[in-house]
């Protein structure tokens, strides 16, 4: 093997290892119909990160109404801890007519299922993440940095919507 | 002889150590909420949550609803002055039915038994039933009129809770089902 080929073969090797070592929001869109969307984009949060050293500091941070959430945190801080000790427990399930909701706890994971004749969500993120995305509600502002590093706390599917006609999803790889 | 009392100790003590653990962590008690509606658009609703949430929501809700854990009742018909007056006099009467109402198919009747406060209503007006059980401890109520004025101290209430496990509340009307309940397991089934 040439010495060309070795470094081909090296350069090739550090870029899968670099990418394997990477975070991907992979956003995915079907459309159930013949000329329909098809989409899918795999988003490297790091690079997202990244982006955000070149933007400037006022531009990172929403400025929107947080006192809603700031307000609840201590709420979701006591819940999180209620919860430390339970590996699986449905916290709450809601069936009215042709919807049903569903919220529980699955092992590190909080899921949210919602259901009905038409559509189907269902959301699974990690109780890390769902803390580290509170805590980017801070002071009447949202902490975009923030919220991109508490995704890199959650593996597997993230968000599945089923509908008639389309499906969207977004994973985290 | 001694060597056997010592692994009979050992045990005894490794079995001490692995059940610990577990019996605090079963001492959280949660708060179980069970809504079932029938009728034409049936519903069902069923909570399951570490009794401390419901502390801390209180802390959070709207200062217009509850301040400082405790509520404020306006616009009501009953005087919480007066209830709390009535209830401190009856609460040293010991076990007794402080109240009997029977009237036009409806019956109230509220009884204290030992530790408890038992409020029941039968209601089988228009040929449909109606039940209301509620079990409170006495302690709970205690600590709910341990304010003054028209205010209900909520969260002082909620504290006592704490200690308590089996029905809060049951109501049985017609088509709805209501059962709130405290106990040690986080789910409700």
């Amino acid at each position: 093997m040439s010495r060309l080929q070795q470094a081909l073969l090296a350069a090739v090797a550090v870029v899968l290892l670099l990418l394997a070592s990477l975070h991907f929001v992979v956003v995915r869109v079907h459309e159930r119909e013949p000329d329909g969307m098809k989409i899918w984009l795999p988003l490297p949060i790091e690079l997202a990160q990244a982006t955000l050293w070149f933007v400037p500091d006022y531009e990172k941070h929403f400025d929107i109404d947080t006192a809603r959430v700031e307000r609840y945190r201590p709420l979701a801080q006591v819940l999180w801890e209620g919860l430390e000790d339970v590996d699986e427990v449905e916290l709450v399930r809601v069936n009215e007519g042709d919807r049903t909701v569903v919220i529980r706890k699955a092992g590190a994971d909080i899921e949210i299922n919602v259901q009905t004749d038409r559509e189907e969500v269902k959301v699974r993120l990690s109780m890390r993440t769902l803390q580290g995305l509170v805590d980017c509600f801070d002071e009447g502002r949202f902490d975009t940095a923030g919220a991109l590093s508490a995704l890199k706390h959650s593996s597997g599917p993230m968000v599945h919507v089923n509908g008639l006609n389309t499906e969207v999803s977004l994973t985290i790889w | 002889m001694k060597r056997r009392l010592c692994l009979h100790a050992a045990v005894a003590a490794s079995l001490c150590l692995a059940v610990l653990p577990a019996a605090a962590q079963e001492a959280k008690p949660w708060i179980h909420i069970h809504v079932a509606e029938g009728g034409d658009s049936p519903k069902n609703i069923r909570v399951n949550l570490p009794l401390s949430v419901v502390g801390v929501a209180l802390e959070v809700a709207p200062e217009k609803i509850v301040e400082e854990g405790r509520v404020k009742m306006i616009n009501t018909d009953i005087s919480i002055a007066d209830v709390r007056r009535l209830w401190t006099t009856l609460r040293n009467a010991g076990d007794s039915e402080f109240v009997n109402v029977e009237d036009d198919g409806q019956h109230v009747s509220i009884v204290r038994e030992a530790d408890l406060l038992l409020i029941k209503v039968d209601d089988l007006k228009d040929g449909k039933e109606a039940k209301v059980r509620v079990e409170i401890p006495v302690k709970v109520v205690d600590a709910l009129f341990a304010t003054e004025g028209e205010e209900l101290d909520i969260a002082g209430a909620l504290d006592r809770l704490h200690s308590e496990r089996g029905d809060i509340i049951r109501v049985i009307d017609g088509d709805t089902n209501v059962r709130i309940w405290i106990d040690e397991t986080a789910s409700s089934s």
